[in-house]
């Protein structure tokens, strides 16, 4: 570690233990699903209209902007059409709306692949009619990482999980082993690298050795344990811990491509079972929510079923919050549904937060993991000072959350940069 | 049941701005405390009850400014008082100075630092000046000779080496005033006279440990200030004929140790960037050997945490940047900073050894004009 730079990370307490080692609750589907007409912030283009029958598999359209991502059928039923629903986005955004007829009649939307005998441009044309999404979070599609397998050495598979309180990944890998490392070498055959990396954190002593014997007949592929810190599943953080190499716009640049663990396990149902995303394992938790559980229920369920399934509030002033703590939004309703991207829902009682005057600790600007000077951008918000704003690079700014998290004075420090970042793409149009 | 609307992250850290003052008012009261047991067993019960009622004053002085300042202002007294902490200040004030120190004129410097060190600039995190720096600085220019003579413990390292001009005439010499004061090794532990919280190195140094684990203080602080002070005593030392104990002697005297821990890390006046603090260290410690050295005062420490201080917003400016992408850039920066200073410093002694040789030359040409008669 250089001296002249900070750890740019920090050990946050997990909560891990209220969900890790609880068994998944599997959800019946709801006599209603809705699938947003929006992935990502994209448009979503549906295909079926009212009154059309759909079985689980049907396509029901898809993104169709630069990126090419099905959406199918997580139900079977009947198309109700069109209606303004809560999003995650915290928009009303239109909602396509199936009512579920409880016989789950499935057509395969596409034919297994065997991985071994099939080229890359197969895999990766599978990969793509496979309709796979990143299900870290950000929902990108994944076909699009790994279009250009001669740049790539090494896959890095992301098993970090590093938001407080969010075991889906974890209890995912648990559950479904022989899937997991299916989809990892596929990804790896994938992906054209030499080497595959599956990162996990190091206190995760239980799985550690698990995954250690299960790869241990694909000597290609190691199990790389690395430091429980926040955000140590950010791919940045997590590329320079594994190859110590920074890029400046995508991983690519220095010979790697990450995935998350569960996209590896969807790559594997659909390889194995022609079964697209159309359930996924979510995370209930937090001290505002009677049962944390993981809970695994079908996309296009909402959030509002998925909480009284796990006991309801437990307090009057309630977070509710899409992901996790640090870098999840707050919800003002609980209609929103779950989608393919979703990993967690965090539930939080509203405890007052005593904040104070900064104290100039520079502590946000010691644990950046851009390595910004978030309290130097506030001061040059507040003055409006662009050219500093362009100095402290505020664009770079991931909102992550941890200079608010380690604010002694408790300020709101990642907000104050979002204004800055606001400010500066309002008034940096030149 | 209410879904409130709350920017994220809603995850915070358990370490409070409270818990970082709090884990300070320990350190300072174990320095005291042990300073204060030297007292009793050293010089009596009524130095020792005399260095807590100096402690008593200030802290009741700097409460009651405060207070005050919040009647006129009609502040709620508690919320102000538990987020603004007049008592670290008046900690850090009394340790500065001798268990001498007359009763009113540390009140009355408690009374400024509070006033217009701290509450004028806007209370709590506004400050430039450390505070506590404003009020020690009122003290030595104001309440120098206000002294209580009952109490006096002797006279500092500091002060006589000064007067010797801070240049020994030969190891033997040296040696000879050293051991007024026990030798380098009670300087070290501190048995000597001096401000109440600056003797003990061997205190401060495990003080400065406790701060650095409970993440309350940037250990870069006080290891690159007693580091660069070493650095350039020791060059200095070497090419003046001074030995080893040269550099150790100036990290040991006058305060050094006890600026570094508890005034130079104060997080309101120094620079919130990492290279800014090595930079706004290694500048206090330029500044600290310039004025030794060159200057009238025989103390340093003090004045260059000031001088640093005015020179803060500048340091922050100096390395407004992406802390990765410019890494290079801004080391290159510390490294032109310590070349510069050390070069001023350095230059700076030696003019004032080569006039001090050209005066002694004058004074034995005058001394052969008159016939060998001493002037």
């Amino acid at each position: 570690m250089s001296i002249l730079l900070g750890k740019m990370s920090y050990h946050a307490f997990g909560h891990k233990d209220l969900t890790a080692h609880d068994e998944i609750i599997k959800l019946e589907a709801p006599s209603e699903i809705k699938i947003p007409l929006m992935i990502s912030n994209a448009p979503f283009e549906a295909i079926v209209k009212e009154g059309d029958k759909v079985k689980v598999g049907t396509k029901l359209g898809a993104r169709n902007d630069h990126f090419y991502v099905p959406v199918y059928s997580p139900v079977s039923g009947v198309v109700k059409g069109i209606k303004k629903n809560m999003h995650s986005s915290l928009k009303q955004v239109d909602h396509l709306i199936i009512e579920n007829d409880g016989k789950f009649e499935f057509e395969a939307p596409f034919e297994p692949l065997d991985f071994e005998k099939a080229s890359h441009k197969e895999l990766l044309e599978f990969v793509k009619e496979a309709g796979l999404v990143g299900c870290g979070g950000a929902g990108f599609p994944t076909y699009v990482k790994y279009m250009m397998p001669e740049k790539i050495d090494t896959l890095i598979i992301n098993a970090v999980e590093c938001e407080p309180y969010i075991t889906s990944d974890f209890r995912g890998i648990y559950d479904n082993l022989d899937l997991f490392v299916h989809g990892v070498r596929a990804m790896f055959k994938l992906s054209g690298g030499k080497e595959g990396l599956v990162a996990i954190k190091e206190d995760k002593t239980d799985l550690i050795p698990i995954l250690e014997e299960a790869f241990s007949s694909y000597p290609e592929i190691k199990v790389a344990k690395v430091p429980n810190v926040y955000p140590m599943g950010w791919e940045r953080t997590l590329v320079y811990e594994l190859v110590k190499k920074r890029y400046v716009k995508l991983p690519s640049e220095v010979g790697c491509v990450v995935s998350n663990a569960t996209t590896a396990i969807a790559l594997a149902d659909a390889l194995i079972n022609s079964m697209p995303i159309t359930r996924k394992l979510v995370t209930v938790s937090g001290n505002g929510i009677k049962k944390p559980a993981n809970v695994l229920t079908y996309v296009g369920t909402p959030v509002k079923y998925l909480i009284d399934k796990c006991g309801g509030y437990n307090g009057d002033k309630i977070i509710l919050i899409a992901g996790g703590p640090m870098m999840g939004k707050s919800m003002v309703s609980d209609q929103y549904v779950i989608e393919a991207q979703c990993n967690a829902v965090t539930v939080l009682i509203d405890e007052p937060i005593d904040e104070i005057a900064c104290l100039r600790c520079g502590r946000c600007s010691d644990y950046c993991p851009s390595g910004l000077q978030p309290v130097r951008i506030n001061n040059a918000e507040k003055t409006k000072d662009l050219e500093a704003l362009r100095k402290l690079s505020v664009m770079d700014c991931i909102e992550c959350g941890l200079c608010s998290f380690v604010c002694p004075s408790k300020i709101q420090v990642t907000e104050g940069i979002r204004k800055a970042k606001r400010y500066f793409a309002l008034n940096n149009k030149k | 049941m209410k879904l409130s609307y709350k920017f994220s992250p809603n995850y915070r850290d358990d370490l409070s701005t409270k818990e970082i003052m709090f884990h300070l008012l320990i350190a300072l009261l174990v320095v005291f405390i042990a300073t204060d047991i030297y007292y009793f067993v050293e010089y009596g019960a009524a130095f020792g009850i005399r260095a807590i009622g100096l402690l008593i004053c200030s802290v009741v002085a700097a409460t009651l400014t405060e207070v005050v300042w919040c009647l006129v202002l009609k502040k709620d007294i508690k919320t102000f008082l538990s987020s603004s902490f007049p008592w670290i200040t008046a900690i850090i004030l009394t340790l500065t100075v001798q268990v001498s120190a007359s009763y009113y004129a540390l009140i009355i410097s408690t009374i400024i630092a509070i006033f217009f060190g701290k509450l004028v600039f806007g209370g709590f995190g506004q400050n430039i000046f450390n505070p506590a720096g404003v009020g020690r600085a009122v003290f030595a220019s104001s309440f120098a000779g206000s002294v209580v003579n009952d109490f006096v413990t002797g006279a500092t390292p500091t002060a006589t080496f000064a007067n010797e001009g801070w240049f020994a005439a030969s190891d033997a010499a040296f040696n000879t005033f050293v051991s007024k004061f026990g030798g380098l090794s009670s300087m070290f532990i501190g048995t000597y006279p001096g401000a109440i919280g600056e003797t003990s190195f061997l205190v401060l140094l495990l003080v400065a440990i406790y701060l650095v684990y409970k993440k309350v203080i940037d250990y870069r602080i006080p290891v690159v200030y007693i580091g660069t002070i070493f650095v350039t005593t020791l060059i200095i030392g070497l090419v003046n004929g001074q030995g080893i104990w040269y550099p150790l002697f100036h990290i040991l005297t006058g305060g050094a140790m006890f600026g570094a821990v508890f005034m130079l890390t104060d997080p309101v006046t120094n620079p919130t960037s990492i290279p800014g603090r090595i930079v706004f260290a290694m500048g206090a410690a330029f500044f600290t050997v310039l004025i030794r050295i060159n200057a009238n005062l025989p103390e340093g420490v003090l004045f260059s945490i000031l001088l640093m201080n005015i020179l803060t917003p500048a340091i922050e400016r100096m390395f407004d940047s992406h802390q990765i992408n410019d890494e290079k850039k801004n080391l290159k920066k510390v490294i032109i900073t310590f070349v510069v200073g050390f070069l001023i410093v350095f230059g700076m002694a030696m003019y004032k050894v080569n006039t001090a040789e050209a005066a002694v030359n004058t004074n034995n040409s005058i001394v052969s004009v008159l016939g060998g008669e001493k002037l």
